[in-house]
């Protein structure tokens, strides 16, 4: 068989961008640095959860390291973990519940690798207390092309500008995580209903004082009413739901098998359907609200993984995720100006998700003394262009205000946009970086590409 | 002092302006292949050009923009596995090829009927087969080749030309056996009489290229052999109904 054989059309999450590669999967650390050390252009890939275009590039060798995925050691006094780069969410959770201890911070989908959560330096819904992993990873393996494998820890200058580095500098080989001790499986779940754009950003503020986690579902179709989330780890529940049978989401949602959902979800994925889908959220959230409920930590954390293939509801078109962080001053006025935007011109997000952040001194970092807002826009081809200009422009005023973007989720904005946001230190930093471990610019992807970052000098 | 260059780069495209984004021309330095190349380009399609005359290419290159072309004689048939890999590379991917390279020549001696499979037939293969292969990992694609009427029965003055078609029709229908499951689309094209300089020496009413070649691209999205009018579709159907040992009675050429 040829070469051509081993091309793959990779896609990112949300479907809309991709790009044609060869793709390779190495079976163990010594092939991935015998392979890394011949390669001339590299993108890496692993779960391929990124919205856009950070793990694919086109007609280049991809290396897909998801078959790296052995747990090496594990402490059960301190709770230190050690594993490879592309062990799961969900492998270590599965591995480490039982034994008393839960991830100190995890994504929305449990099929993000440990190196793309390093890459990317990814946050929960708890980041505004814990900060994002990259506070967690207590010691990292990384390969370099100019000096093969090096460790960095917390004290190693570089630790953390390799965390964040958007795999355009070195491949995360393994890492050892810190984790978090737990006497339950569970949380003590409240629920909040807001009206405006004004109360769902006080409450979460709010509301959050005294909870490990905050997170806000937003209506944009009603202009920022809200049902807003809080959990605190129960350490009074029953220790039996420490067992992964006790964890597992449902195979049936509403009698319908999961694997069949995102069927159901295509039909309404629509603007009206969804405008009314919002609504009845929103009013059959009644029932919860006001109530303490417990829920388990999988169940709280993986909501998305409920509906498994729910973005191919978004098909053929895809879905673009546009996630802007905006300092807390500005935060209403920009969150009420963008929904007025999409209300104006016809183009909705169906999906708003709200969290609370603190600063973090991690490269690239998106996390600042404020909020970001998740949004699901839905790509039609009759309104690709109109959409693409909405989020240019809204783009702007986010800028406008000193706001980001966190590269795990964008897939629009353009050398010239990211250059606002990306200040002088942060650049340095990018380009000592490089110059120190990847000097030739071997590591890539179509995001390096779009934002300007291979451009860079 | 650092400064992130403005140089916008092409956005990497969404599944749905999808089709026909980028593709290969083998051959398309005059005729079926260079009218191929017109059209393909006003329709937004990045092409790649090839073929052995660099004046025509040249010609071609400063009437398209953004067109990409490369000199290459089908009969260096070892080269090709790089060149493709370095035309995807330029184009960003790949969505279409086409081999349309032939030689239709007088058969005076066994050496053009050689020739004639050579460029025909077996300068096809390596196009089409790695073209086959990274389709099918890719699971879309279209692949093109333009056979002939020809192939479909082979008179008595042409034993070269028809078998080099009826070689390429087969090794075509092989592919699509192959790939027709895996969302790849393989077409067969089977012009009749076509105006473009091949013909020049022929008299017989001739189609004129930009129809033709409207029509093949119309038909070559869909899997399948096609004849470019509904009366080469009646006429070659039946003719390849026909017995041998009645077929060569028949007072053809
Ligand atoms: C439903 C859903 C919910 C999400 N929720 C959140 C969330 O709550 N918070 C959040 O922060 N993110 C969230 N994300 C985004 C996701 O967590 C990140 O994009 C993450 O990087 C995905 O990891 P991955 O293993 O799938 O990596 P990929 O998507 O395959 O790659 C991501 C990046 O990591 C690089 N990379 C991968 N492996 C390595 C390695 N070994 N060494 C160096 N670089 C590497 C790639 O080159 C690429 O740049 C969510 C995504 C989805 C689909
Ligand atoms: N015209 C018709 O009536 C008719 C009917 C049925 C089928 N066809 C088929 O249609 C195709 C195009 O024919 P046409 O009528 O357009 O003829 P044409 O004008 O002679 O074009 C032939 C093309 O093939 C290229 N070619 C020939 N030998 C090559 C080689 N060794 N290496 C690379 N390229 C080579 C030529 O380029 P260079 O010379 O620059 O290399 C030219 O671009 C042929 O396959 C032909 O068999 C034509």
């Amino acid at each position: 068989m040829s070469d051509q054989s081993r091309v793959r059309r990779l896609t990112g999450f949300a479907g809309y961008a991709q790009a044609d590669a060869y793709v390779h999967a190495p079976q163990s650390l010594d092939e991935l640095a015998a392979i890394l050390s011949h390669s001339e252009k590299v993108v890496l890939r692993a779960g391929g959860r990124s919205y856009g275009d950070a793990a694919l590039a086109p007609e280049i060798l991809a290396l897909d390291l998801a078959q790296l995925k052995r747990i090496i050691d594990f402490n059960e006094s301190t709770g230190l973990l050690t594993a490879q780069a592309g062990t799961t969410l969900d492998e270590l959770w599965r591995f480490a519940l039982p034994r008393g201890y839960w991830l100190p911070v995890v994504t929305g989908t449990s099929r993000t690798t440990l190196g793309g959560a390093l890459a990317m330096n990814v946050h929960g819904k708890n980041q505004f207390k814990v900060g994002a992993i990259g506070e967690h990873v207590v010691r990292a393996r990384w390969w370099t092309p100019s000096q093969g494998w090096i460790e960095t820890d917390a004290d190693h200058p570089d630790h953390k500008n390799l965390i964040g580095s958007l795999g355009g500098v070195a491949a995360l080989g393994e890492a050892t995580l810190k984790l978090r001790k737990v006497e339950s499986g569970m949380l003590s779940v409240t629920a909040l209903r807001t009206g405006t754009w004004e109360e769902s950003l006080s409450a979460l503020e709010s509301g959050r004082q005294g909870q490990d986690y905050a997170v806000g579902w937003i209506d944009l179709f009603a202009g920022g009413r809200g049902l807003l989330h809080f959990a605190q780890y129960d350490p009074h529940a029953d220790p039996a739901t420490l067992q992964r049978e006790r964890q597992d989401l449902p195979t049936r949602v509403m009698g319908i098998p999961k694997s069949q959902v995102w069927r159901a979800l295509k039909i309404l994925n629509r603007p009206g359907p969804m405008r009314l889908v919002n609504s009845l959220k929103w009013l059959l959230s009644g029932r919860e609200v006001g109530r303490t409920h417990s829920q388990s930590l999988v169940g709280f954390s993986f909501l998305l993984d409920y509906v498994p293939g729910w973005e191919r509801s978004y098909a053929p078109g895809g879905l673009i995720q546009f996630q802007p962080f905006v300092p807390k001053d500005s935060a209403a006025e920009v969150f009420s100006r963008l929904n007025e935007m999409q209300l104006e011109a016809g183009q909705v997000a169906h999906l708003g998700v709200l969290k609370r952040h603190r600063p973090d001194e991690f490269l690239f970092s998106p996390n600042l003394d404020g909020f970001s807002l998740a949004l699901d826009f839905r790509v039609v081809r009759a309104t690709e262009q109109a959409l693409l200009d909405l989020l240019h422009r809204m783009a702007a005023i986010v800028f406008d205000y000193g706001g980001r973007f966190y590269a795990a989720k964008d897939a629009v904005l353009t050398s010239q946009e990211i250059a606002r946001m990306l200040d002088k230190e942060t650049v340095e930093r990018w380009i000592d970086l490089r110059k120190k471990y990847d000097p030739e610019g071997r590591f890539t992807s179509g995001l390096i590409e779009r934002w300007g970052l291979n451009r860079v000098s | 002092m650092p400064a992130i260059e403005s140089k916008q780069h092409p956005k990497i495209w969404s599944p749905i302006t999808m089709t026909w984004k980028r593709a290969i021309i083998v051959g398309a330095t005059s005729g079926i292949g260079e009218e191929i190349v017109r059209q393909l380009s006003a329709q937004g399609t990045q092409c790649a050009a090839l073929g052995r005359r660099e004046d025509r290419l040249d010609q071609l290159a400063r009437e398209i923009p953004n067109l990409v072309v490369r000199t290459h004689d089908v009969l260096q048939t070892s080269t090709v596995p790089d060149l493709f890999a370095e035309l995807c590379r330029e184009l960003g991917g790949l969505d279409l090829i086409i081999y349309n390279a032939g030689l239709l020549t007088e058969p005076a001696e066994w050496e053009d009927d050689e020739r004639m499979m050579e460029i025909n037939l077996v300068g096809a293969i390596p196009w089409l087969r790695l073209a086959a292969d990274r389709f099918e990992g890719v699971g879309a694609g279209t692949i093109v080749g333009i056979g002939s009427v020809a192939g479909d029965r082979a008179r008595a003055g042409r034993p070269g030309y028809s078998a080099s078609k009826a070689g390429l029709h087969a090794y075509l229908e092989s592919l699509r056996n192959r790939l027709s499951r895996r969302g790849v689309v393989v077409s067969t094209i089977k012009p009749g009489p076509v105006d473009t300089e091949m013909t020049r020496h022929l008299s017989m009413n001739k189609m004129p290229v930009q129809t033709a070649v409207q029509i093949l691209l119309k038909k070559a999205r869909k899997p399948g052999e096609h004849y470019l009018s509904p009366v080469h579709a009646a006429v070659f159907t039946i003719l390849r109904a026909i017995p041998s040992p009645i077929f060569r009675r028949l007072p053809l050429e």
